[in-house]
């Protein structure tokens, strides 16, 4: 069974005293499978978070279901087994960091025994062990990130939903969270990882969708979203020994004396690329298949939409 | 619900609640303390059992006293829980508290009785605090005393009701301050206006539908200075003269509470 399934998801939040709607999401539709981690991007009004807060019964769809465990967000039973870290968070603030994951705990029907364990252990993977007993309101914003997820990860929870967990954390506190994310997926469990920071998703995620004005616009694994197969880069000592490629066989992107780029129509007709080019006495270096960044995949994801509709 | 009560009581003590409370009662402490040093001179003529007639002479006022106090302590309960559900809900810390695994109606109802225990045991201690500092020095027993610390807890509950509702509805302290502040106002004067004023008044209006407005208001809003007056009567031994003060606010806040988890669980965050 999935952890998360969406379906046709829509959420128009309808403001007071005015009419028309701002649509959030727009029949979004998402499964997320156990032990994965799975990227949420998108332009700040994609509906990221709010993908979340419908997920969590924080705000009700508009029309179509959304499942976590199998149950609606309206029973409270399917977020026993799930930790949330909210974005621009303002916890408690009359709680030390303990007594938030302390508390935390309680709402999940936790021991007081249970709770102290867990929470030292916690407090020690989050590298805020020395601050658990300073109240909240004192925390920076990396601390309170920390002992936000903390908090999130208190229940042993099977899914973790994370809305910019490294917003405010130092660059080695990022690297500490990220092999954290890939410790609690390694433990078997989900994480959702909703950031702005393409590198960061991209560098924890198995799988990721991009989400643009509520809908969802590409979804698939790292991998898939990087590579460009009809692409290839050749490096070759090409000098002025130029070919020309039949357009049957595909198109040349740019050249140079030492480096080609073709779009070719079918990945096999790089053998013929390379047999034309040995036909031309050209010495062949290397050939590699070109990849995109998560970044320039994300940045054609978001500007095609817009694009097409100019 | 022991979770919220926990939370509770932390922000309680972190908003320095104790130090309040502690101070109110210090100061009433104080005031029996320092009665004892004003010389009472009254002349007794007659038999010795006198003397039991003028300890029946003080036990009026300082029963009042105790009960004006508890009064007061429920007004400070009011006005600085007032804020507390608007915080609990304000952004980013909604987020926290309504992703818990329990429903809207419960984080509600458990808050409302967190408060109540929390508050309310405040309220208990400080009158039990002058209680017993009025038996030490006055030598007054009035077990039936503890009906003015019940009917305290009934109307912080009653009050309670109503700030949540305001706190929910317009999301801000001050106005659920300043609401709170207006019917504690309304219920004083409508109280007054049935009690007392209708019969001339009714007559200087002139006009029927001011006065049914006016009786209107005074039956669908609580009447919870009336309804204390009740269990002042039940703790003075006094006749009761009505119950509807009672049941009425009781009902009052029961559609309350109804009124704002039916809109909670409808709300967006």
């Amino acid at each position: 069974m999935n952890v998360v399934d969406v379906e046709k998801l829509t959420k128009v939040y309808q403001p007071r005293m005015r009419k028309g709607g701002i649509v959030a999401l727009d029949e979004v539709s998402l499964s997320i499978e156990q032990r994965e981690v799975f990227g949420l991007l998108g332009p700040n009004g994609a509906g990221k978070t709010t993908l979340f807060k419908v997920l969590l019964s924080i705000c009700r769809p508009t029309s179509g279901s959304a499942m976590i465990h199998g149950l609606p967000p309206a029973d409270p039973r399917s977020r026993r087994k799930v930790g949330f870290l909210p974005e621009n968070h303002r916890f408690p603030e009359h709680l030390t960091g303990r007594g938030l994951i302390a508390l935390t705990g309680r709402f999940h029907g936790m021991t007081r025994v249970q709770i102290e364990e867990r929470s030292d252990y916690l407090l020690d993977l989050v590298d805020m062990a020395k601050w658990g007993d300073t109240l909240i309101r004192k925390y920076s914003k990396g601390m309170a990130q920390r002992i936000g997820l903390a908090q999130a990860m208190v229940a042993n929870p099977d899914l973790l939903l994370l809305d910019e967990p490294t917003d405010g954390v130092d660059p080695v506190g990022k690297v500490e969270l990220r092999k954290v994310f890939q410790r609690v997926r390694d433990e078997g469990k989900t994480v959702v990882l909703n950031s702005h920071l393409l590198s960061e998703v991209e560098s924890v995620a198995d799988r990721v969708a991009i989400l643009q004005r509520g809908k969802v616009v590409k979804v698939g694994s790292v991998e898939e979203l990087t590579s460009r197969r009809s692409q290839y880069e050749i490096e070759a000592e090409i000098g002025n020994r130029l070919f020309d490629i039949p357009e049957d066989i595909g198109k040349r992107v740019s050249v140079s004396s030492n480096r080609l780029i073709v779009e070719l129509n079918d990945s096999e007709n790089v053998n013929w690329v390379i047999d034309a080019m040995r036909a031309k006495r050209i010495s062949i270096r290397s050939v590699k298949p070109m990849k995109l960044t998560l970044e320039q995949s994300f940045v054609e994801a978001v500007t095609e939409p817009q694009e097409k509709g100019v | 619900m022991m979770a919220m009560v926990r939370d509770t009581w932390s922000e309680f003590r972190s908003r320095k609640m104790t130090i309040l409370f502690g101070f109110l009662t210090a100061l009433a402490v104080l005031a029996v303390l320092g009665s004892l040093a004003v010389d009472f001179h009254i002349e007794i003529q007659g038999s010795p059992d006198m003397e039991e007639s003028l300890r029946q002479l003080t036990r009026g006022p300082l029963m009042q006293a105790f009960a004006s106090f508890v009064a007061l302590l429920v007004f400070v309960a009011v006005m600085s829980t007032a804020g507390l559900f608007p915080r609990m809900l304000r952004r980013g810390t909604a987020d926290y508290y309504l992703s818990r695994p329990v429903s809207r109606a419960e984080l509600y109802l458990h808050k409302l009785i967190a408060i109540e225990v929390v508050y309310g045991g405040a309220v208990v201690v400080c009158a039990a605090v002058l209680y017993v500092t009025l038996w030490i020095t006055y030598g007054l027993a009035a077990p039936a005393l503890l009906w003015v610390v019940v009917g305290a807890l009934v109307s912080l509950f009653v009050w309670l009701s109503f700030t949540v509702f305001v706190g929910l509805m317009s999301g801000s302290v001050g106005m659920t301050i300043s609401a709170t502040f207006v019917l504690w106002i309304a219920q004083k004067l409508l109280s007054g206006w049935y009690g007392t004023w209708r019969e001339g008044l009714s007559e200087f209006l002139n006009s029927r539908l001011v006065v049914g407005i006016l009786d209107t208001l005074y039956y669908v809003l609580p009447k919870i200075g009336d309804m204390e007056t009740v269990f002042r009567q039940i703790a003075f031994a006094d006749s009761v003269d009505s119950w509807l003060p009672v049941w009425s606010t009781l009902l009052f806040a029961v559609a309350m509470m109804w009124l704002t988890v039916a809109m909670f669980q409808r709300r967006d965050y």
